[in-house]
């Protein structure tokens, strides 16, 4: 078997060339660190079995963030296994240096240079550049079938040595530093040369640091072999026309903005909530109906397993299952994001608000995912370099609203505000949004400060999504769906409903009544969210529910109003019923209802996820600051709203406007009186000074 | 920003200090950030000869776009003011 390692820079096609050899379909898109851990598989050419391993992107392999460690661990740990460094052409001089490092090392490099543009930025003398280098040079497109097989060929065919002449090596006067170590002695110098943190501690070295040095001889080198295979470069790689407009000062973030609201405009109003009618109406005609019918003809209304069915399979999992379009059209739009390239423009564009409250802009990435899902999201917080700026941005990742919340917001706000739905679930969206922002200033500003802010970040070339992929993502998105509904989700509407349907003697609560053991327990609970305004215990069981999974929430509180079909308008036709108009008691608990679930409690998935990622502590930590800010903003938006139910919406707006005036001139005085004197020199270098003060 | 009448503050022209469009020459890289950094940047190119251009800010200046070597790069303030250009 031939053990072969993916190894190359972030963004240069490691993963789409990984997919096409193995047939394995892992995430790609069109930004840095998408690839967050080492991916293994095995795959059979010409009867020689190849082992593949995916490896995040680095730039050398003197790590900096959590990923590259990764990559750069897994290449130095396994030194014998075949490196198949891709390169990106329209990149090659800096790709390049991750190729001379690992010819330092004495790897077995074949060299794949990727070329995905059409037309590309310069011509290259491949022949040139294998007999420069002495290593196997293909030139390949990471999506062509035939460009693999040729890769494999050179895979098989490899007959190199880990002997390289690396002529620059004489300029480092490596012979002046004593010998570290019998194998690999070169690059273990040269590495402490640059004044690497673990491999200098590991030979206890004193040798002071000269990373120019190093780097300095590495491109001199770079250069001559670029002036003798390369032709003249056309334009700047990752530089196109439209950032004239999209990256302009003052018009990046309205467009931005604007075409966030685009996305969910389209995926939850206009068509997706037409395509999402046509699902209703299809599972309820097709699916929900006829079974019902069978069911109810060979059982009989009163049975219990009718009722289990009636309730808990098909009205709960129909609820959800309508909104699978509009999450499959979500999943859509934040992956043309992610792949066309423009997601590296908004971490540009956010970076200034982002910064400030200690995040960087790289952030933007983990957080417009969690949009879609908080799990997957929170994982790729690893291409943060800070650990503190990759804990909060972990922790922050539950506070967007993720897909499986939406249907919360749909049903329990479409069945009370109608209409006027869309602007509650415009404002929990964005207060979601700046929920985060303010918790992140108050870690920030307290215990979680960020150190090596540094916000590196290369910028890629706009890419149009082949169909092929539009469709893979939306065949993944729909199958991982489907598949979570007909398992976890089903399960726990079991359970939900069992608890809501039998008494603690387990009588069957719809033939002999009772009170149920979720109603008692919800009881116990109930009163704490009094002031919340939603203190009955079948929308505090739902919220216990939720813990497991966010949909379970609206299909159990379909459930207990005993709605049976599958349609997401009968569920909120159900909240008008007598019977159930008790959960909640006006529009300004529904508000607040939501508010809560949007903010209280990351599902367990996530929350286990968390943990692995970023620590058991500062999960607990995290959960518990979301617990408590969602209790208060909770109070405060019902408080608010019943405020405004009572007073007129003018009135309270008048009186807001005043408090935040007294706030305003009290914060203008305080920091008038606590201003000390300015620069001697100059007002306007203040900062400067005082750092350079400190330094003094 | 810069006020070359603070003493406090280092002379030497930085990234910061260029005109936008304009190709200009990096002579070092401030030895007062971290290694690692330090090493980042070098790694990614910023090795004394090379050619550098300041192509455009963002709204509040936070961050800097930035080609060299053939593509493009996007730095933190704090980080391009770090990069010294020659005169």
């Amino acid at each position: 078997m031939i053990k072969v390692n993916l190894v190359g820079n972030p963004n240069t096609g490691k993963t789409t060339l990984f997919n096409l050899l193995t047939g394995a379909h892992e995430h790609v898109g069109n930004w840095h660190g998408v690839t967050v851990e080492e991916k293994v598989s095995r795959y059979k050419f010409k009867n020689e079995e190849i082992e593949l391993c995916d490896l995040p992107g680095l730039y050398s392999l003197t790590p900096l963030s959590y990923e590259e460690e990764v990559a750069a661990d897994f290449i130095l740990k396994n030194p014998d296994r075949l490196i198949v460094n891709i390169c990106d052409q329209s990149n090659l001089q800096r790709n390049l240096y991750l190729t001379l490092s690992l010819l330092e090392r004495g790897c077995k490099v074949i060299l794949a240079v990727n070329q995905i543009e059409k037309r590309p930025l310069c011509k290259i003398d491949y022949g040139k550049l294998s007999q420069l280098l002495g290593i196997p040079v293909v030139a390949i497109n990471a999506e062509r079938k035939e460009d693999g097989e040729k890769l494999n060929q050179k895979i098989l065919g490899f007959k190199g040595g880990t002997k390289y002449n690396l002529p620059y090596l004489n300029k480092l006067h490596l012979n002046e530093i004593p010998k570290v170590s019998d194998e690999a002695s070169d690059f273990y110098k040269i590495k402490l040369l640059e004044g690497d943190e673990k491999i200098c501690a590991k030979f206890s070295s004193s040798i002071a640091p000269q990373p120019e040095k190093v780097a300095d001889a590495r491109y001199d080198y770079i250069d001559q072999i670029m002036k003798l295979v390369s032709g003249k470069r056309e334009r700047v790689y990752g530089q196109s026309k439209f950032d004239k407009i999209l990256m302009n000062r003052f018009l990046a973030f309205p467009i931005f903005l604007g075409m966030l609201a685009l996305v969910f405009y389209l995926t939850f109003f206009s068509f997706g909530a037409w395509l999402s009618d046509l699902m209703s109406w299809l599972l309820e005609t097709c699916i929900g109906q006829p079974i019902l019918n069978l069911l109810t003809s060979h059982l009989g209304q009163s049975s219990w397993v009718c009722g289990l069915f009636e309730t808990a399979v098909i009205g709960g999992v129909g609820s959800i299952l309508s909104f699978l379009p509009q999450v499959a059209l979500l999943f859509f739009f934040l992956s043309i994001l992610e792949d066309s390239g423009y997601l590296a423009r908004v971490a540009f564009a956010i970076e200034d608000i982002l910064g400030k409250v200690g995040l960087s802009g790289k952030s933007v990435y983990t957080l417009l995912m969690g949009f879609g899902c908080s799990t997957t999201a929170v994982l790729t917080a690893r291409n943060m370099e800070d650990k503190n700026a990759k804990i909060k941005t972990g922790l922050l990742t539950p506070y967007m609203s993720c897909s499986a919340k939406f249907p919360i917001y749909s049903v329990l706000g479409g069945a009370f505000f109608g209409a006027s739905n869309i602007l509650v679930i415009l404002g929990l969206y964005l207060l979601g949004v700046v929920v985060a922002l303010i918790i992140s200033l108050i870690f920030e500003k307290t215990v979680l400060k960020s150190k090596e802010q540094n916000f590196i970040l290369e910028f890629p070339p706009y890419h149009a999504m082949s169909a092929k992929r539009v469709a893979r993502v939306l065949f993944d998105n729909v199958k991982s769906f489907v598949l979570r509904v007909g398992s976890l989700i089903v399960a726990m509407n079991v359970i939900v409903w069992v608890l809501g349907n039998f008494t603690f003697t387990f009588k069957y609560i719809p033939s002999s009544g009772g009170v149920s053991i979720l109603e008692t327990l919800g009881k116990i609970f109930a009163p704490i969210f009094i002031p919340l305004g939603f203190g009955s215990w079948a929308p505090v069981s739902a919220l216990l529910a939720g813990l497991v999974a966010k949909e379970v929430i609206i299909s159990s509180l379909a459930m207990f109003n005993g709605a049976s079909d599958a349609g997401a308008g009968a569920i909120a036709n159900s909240f008008h019923d007598p019977a159930s108009a008790a959960y909640f008691a006006s529009g300004a608990s529904v508000i607040s209802y939501l508010v809560f679930c949007l903010l209280y409690f990351p599902c367990l998935a996530t929350t286990s996820v968390l943990s692995k990622e970023i620590g058991r502590k500062w999960t607990a930590i995290g959960i518990i600051v979301e617990l408590i800010v969602a209790y208060i903003t909770a109070w405060v938006v019902y408080t608010l709203a019943r405020t405004i139910e009572s007073f007129g919406a003018m009135k309270v707006l008048l009186t807001l406007l005043g408090i935040f005036v007294i706030i305003l001139s009290v914060i203008f005085v305080w920091r008038r009186l606590k201003k000390k004197k300015a620069c001697p020199f100059s007002s306007k270098c203040k900062k400067n000074c005082a750092k350079a003060k400190k330094e003094k | 920003m810069i006020n070359k009448s603070c003493p406090y503050f280092y002379i030497m022209k930085n990234l910061l200090d260029c005109k936008f469009n304009r190709e200009y020459v990096v002579k070092d890289i401030d030895k007062n950030l971290p290694l690692k950094v330090r090493r980042r940047l070098l790694e990614l190119g910023f090795t004394n000869g090379t050619l550098v251009t300041l192509v455009r800010s963002s709204s509040l200046k936070k961050a800097y776009l930035i080609t060299l070597r053939g593509y493009t790069l996007s730095l933190r303030a704090d980080l391009a003011r770090a990069v010294i250009i020659d005169d």
